[in-house]
């Protein structure tokens, strides 16, 4: 299908290991695609793979029609492809306002002399990316604190900066990678409108879950692996209903 | 990266007192230093970006100070160009030695990266005193003047604090637009960087080729300032410490290695006969501070300031505005 | 011909003596220690003092000289690695080692002065030449090192324990590992091991307070060669390395030895990045 992020009949091993064998999985634009499986099913490792941090062994990543299972974490970023990491990956450092711009680095067209001189591009990018980083920022929940330092928000602060940050990039495509982790009832809603919001803007969104009430309430469809394989795919009352599914979750 | 009305004009303050300072002072011998201490700024405000924002642990960062020199003084003094081509010069030689050292040895982790530069900065010192048919080996050679009114000991001085002005200015620039917020996630999290895709191996060496040609029209003032250019100027021992200043004064800011390098200039100058020690007593405050203040003391300010205005790590609670990220998204896709 | 090899594969064993130094540190610290050579430096001239200048028996020298090292190698784990090692910014370690490495070297200069001063004689022999112990001392000693040091990894408890260290630390501390006082001790061995090197290597090199720098670099690029973590590398690298430099000087002069150098590290790491001997680790998200 055009316009989607695709993982076509992808293998992966590690030393003798198969950890992801010939699975395939079509995001969409505007849909929120749940990835669930039991620990060491090969979801992480899913993710990982369509993102770029580790290379396929055999089948292949299309984007948009375009084979990108070559192209480096940041080339697949610079193609709209934004994720977030099971423990969050921020600069300390930065405030809060500052991590979310950083999203922004993709729309910048300024080099580094052009900037040494206050030209007027960055000056202007710098301008727009900091507006749309607050809108987001206020949009998530975060308005509060844009001023603090990372590495002094609590954990579920920085799942949503995180969030914010891919947001700020403009992605066509996020892929969050078990976000829920650590959070309240009240702020699983919150992920879940969020992410909700998002579909609805038109971004493919993969959510990679252990919280598997969550991926069925929010998710269109579902992707379910066991052991490197998928089970089953489709819409996510088809698969929660899956016998073999009940079985691998429920079961011995 | 903050918006503050007190920081420009306190530098603006700064400014102003450094362009007057040779009539605050009548004292030639101080506006020496605070000359040699401006030379040392040009080669640290870039250095800065590459140690203290890009994390690259150049510690051999002396070898293009020296080469900077020489060159200088070979193709003002021997050649008999114009002393401004020439320091220019100096600064593009320097560049692409910068560009010919970066390409292999910025691919390489940073304990790699660091030997690199400190094996660079050992070799510089070694063919300085070798190669006599190119730089008089250990007797050196004099270093030109600049032409009116730059060569008098205020005139010199004004052209330095105007160098020294402008580089601060540009590297205060990248610091607070995109760049620099790239430069400090290079630093803290490459993973991070490269999945907002920050070109990572791209902006090191972008950093360190510019850090490269400050460091030769450093060089070049250098000469001048000290109107005589031996080896033994260019130790490895100086090279630790320009990174001591940039450490304690903080890394990923611009003021503070500012600090620490006009304190750990006039240290040795104002206390003589203890000179000596100088390095050592580099060597123990780079350790204490990176042992209790790996953030130099930027970091203790920003701290501080943090704290008076009570920005303790209380819980947020996060309440989402829907309608408005609704549109934020839908502007944009 | 016959001196210049055998001046090359001493410094060789001497350079591939201070790769299995920083192996050591590195097995249970994951830290390259910038005082990796200054172990030798301390090691040399506490011998040299105290046998030279202080009419020691040289058998006491010797021992004192290991204590210097164990002491230099205790202190730098306390000073510079513990805490770093706790905290979470990893590259601090590059700046505390550095810092640490400097203060030594600069107290050194001032405490002893900055002429290379000869060190003394170990065996009692007369004629000098491709025989004369200066060469044999490091070389023997380096293979001696490697040997014992892989039967150390092999056969004994804490060898073993080191190994389990360098692979997962946060395994071994599940598992009961008291994974700080095992890094003390080998930064403990480190030193000693490194002012053994110094001892063996100090007719070659004299004692001199400059020698930690160039020892710590030269052998960085030993190590580097022969891939981290191998002994057999470390020798194979230093050997490499040596002959490299002795046969540099001997063509072209002394002046160009670490250029060369460098130039063989940087081939080496663009071409190969583990190391002759080293495996690749990938580890990041």
């Amino acid at each position: 299908m055009s316009g989607a992020l695709e993982a076509r009949a992808v293998i992966r091993r590690f030393g003798g290991l198969l950890a992801v064998d010939g699975v395939s999985l079509e995001l969409r634009p505007g849909e929120i695609h749940g990835l669930i499986g039991p620990n060491g099913s090969g979801k992480t490792t899913l993710l990982n793979l369509i993102s770029g941090y580790y290379t396929v062994d055999e089948g292949s990543i299309v984007l948009a029609g375009q084979d990108v299972t070559g192209h480096s974490v940041r080339d697949r970023a610079l193609s709209g492809v934004a994720r977030t990491f099971q423990t969050p990956k921020l600069v300390l450092s930065l405030p809060v306002l500052d991590n979310a711009m950083l999203g922004g680095w993709r729309s910048v067209r300024s080099g580094f002399l052009e900037t040494a001189i206050a030209a007027p591009r960055p000056k202007r990018e710098e301008a727009e990316i900091r507006a749309r980083a607050i809108d987001i920022l206020r949009g998530v929940g975060l308005g509060q604190v844009m001023d603090k330092r990372a590495d002094l928000l609590e954990h579920t602060a920085q799942r949503f900066l995180e969030i914010a940050r891919a947001l700020t990039s403009r992605p066509k495509f996020v892929l969050l990678d078990e976000p829920a982790g650590g959070l309240t009832g009240t702020e699983i809603q919150h992920l879940a409108d969020i992410i909700g919001v998002m579909r609805d803007g038109g971004i493919g969104v993969l959510l990679v879950e252990h919280h598997t009430d969550f991926v069925f309430r929010v998710c269109d469809r579902v992707t379910a692996l066991n052991l490197g394989r998928v089970i089953v795919h489709g819409s996510a009352t088809a698969v929660r209903n899956d016998p073999e599914v009940i079985r691998v979750y429920l079961g011995a | 990266m903050k918006h503050n009305r007190i920081r420009p004009a306190l530098v603006g303050l700064f400014a102003l007192l450094a362009a007057l300072l040779p009539w605050l002072t009548g004292n030639i011998y101080y506006l020496h230093v605070a000359t040699v201490i401006g030379v040392y700024w040009v080669l640290i405000a870039t250095l800065n970006l590459l140690v203290g924002f890009t994390g690259q642990l150049s510690v051999g960062h002396v070898g293009l100070l020296a080469i900077g020199a020489y060159a200088f003084c070979l193709l003002a003094g021997g050649q008999g160009w114009h002393p401004f081509l020439a320091l220019l010069s100096g600064g593009a030689i320097c560049a692409v030695i910068g560009l010919l050292l970066g390409l292999p040895s910025l691919r390489l982790p940073g304990f790699y990266f660091a030997m690199a530069t400190l094996a660079f900065g050992l070799i510089v010192s070694e063919l300085a005193l070798a190669e006599q048919w190119l730089t008089n080996g250990s007797v050196g050679m004099p270093a030109p003047s600049f032409p009116a009114p730059f060569d008098t000991p205020r005139g010199f001085y004004w052209l330095v604090l105007g160098i020294a002005g402008l580089v601060t200015w540009m590297t205060s620039n990248v610091a607070r637009f995109m760049w620099g917020r790239a430069m400090v996630a290079l630093r803290d999290s490459t993973v991070a960087a490269s999945s907002v895709a920050v070109p990572i191996y791209r902006t090191k060496l972008i950093v360190f080729v510019f850090s490269g040609f400050t460091a030769g029209i450093a060089g070049g003032l250098y000469a001048t300032s000290q109107t005589y250019i031996t080896p033994d100027a260019f130790i490895v021992n100086l090279g630790i410490y320009f990174f001591v200043a940039i450490i304690i004064g903080g890394r990923g800011v611009i003021i503070g290695p500012f600090i620490g390098a006009a304190v750990l200039a006039a240290i040795p100058e104002l206390v003589g006969p203890l000179a000596k020690y100088g390095t050592f007593f580099y060597g123990l405050i780079l350790l204490i501070v990176v042992l209790v203040l790996p953030g130099g003391f930027g970091e203790l300010i920003t701290t501080l300031a943090a704290k008076l205005r009570r920005d303790a790590p209380s819980a947020t609670s996060i309440e989402p505005d829907l309608p408005s990220l609704r549109d934020v998204i839908r502007g944009q896709t | 011909m016959l001196l210049v090899v055998v001046s090359g594969l001493a410094l060789g064993g001497l350079y591939g003596m201070t790769a299995l130094v920083y192996n050591v540190m590195y097995s249970t610290s994951k830290v390259l220690s910038f005082g990796t050579g200054q172990f030798a430096m301390v090691g040399g001239i506490c011998t040299a003092w105290l046998v030279l200048d202080l009419h020691w028996p040289l058998w006491a020298g010797f021992i004192a000289c290991l204590v210097s090292g164990a002491v230099f190698g205790w202190l730098s784990e306390v000073i510079a690695v513990r805490r770093i090692v706790a905290a979470s910014d990893e590259h601090l370690w590059v700046l505390s080692t550095l810092a640490l490495s400097t203060m030594v070297q600069e107290a050194m200069s001032l405490v002893w002065g900055t002429d290379p001063t000869p060190f003394p004689r170990v065996l009692p022999q007369e004629f000098a030449g491709a025989f004369d112990q200066k060469f044999w001392l490091p070389m023997i000693l380096a293979v001696l090192m490697a040997v014992g040091l892989e039967q150390f990894y092999r056969r004994s408890m804490i060898g073993k324990l080191f190994i389990a260290m360098s692979e997962d630390s946060f395994a071994a501390r599940a598992r009961g590992v008291a994974t700080d006082r095992m890094r003390s001790l080998s930064y403990v061995l480190a030193g000693v091991l490194g002012a053994l090197s110094g001892f063996a290597g100090g007719q070659l090199t004299f004692a001199d307070f400059a020698l930690g720098t160039a020892l710590g670099l030269s052998g960085f690029i030993a190590l580097a060669v022969g891939g981290i973590g191998s002994s057999v590398g470390a020798l194979v690298g230093g050997a490499i390395l040596g002959m490299l430099t002795s046969l540099t000087t001997h063509y072209f002069g002394a002046e160009y030895q670490k250029t060369i150098a460098i130039g063989l590290l940087i081939l080496l790491l663009v071409v190969r990045p583990q190391g002759l001997f080293g495996t690749t680790q990938v580890r990041q998200v």
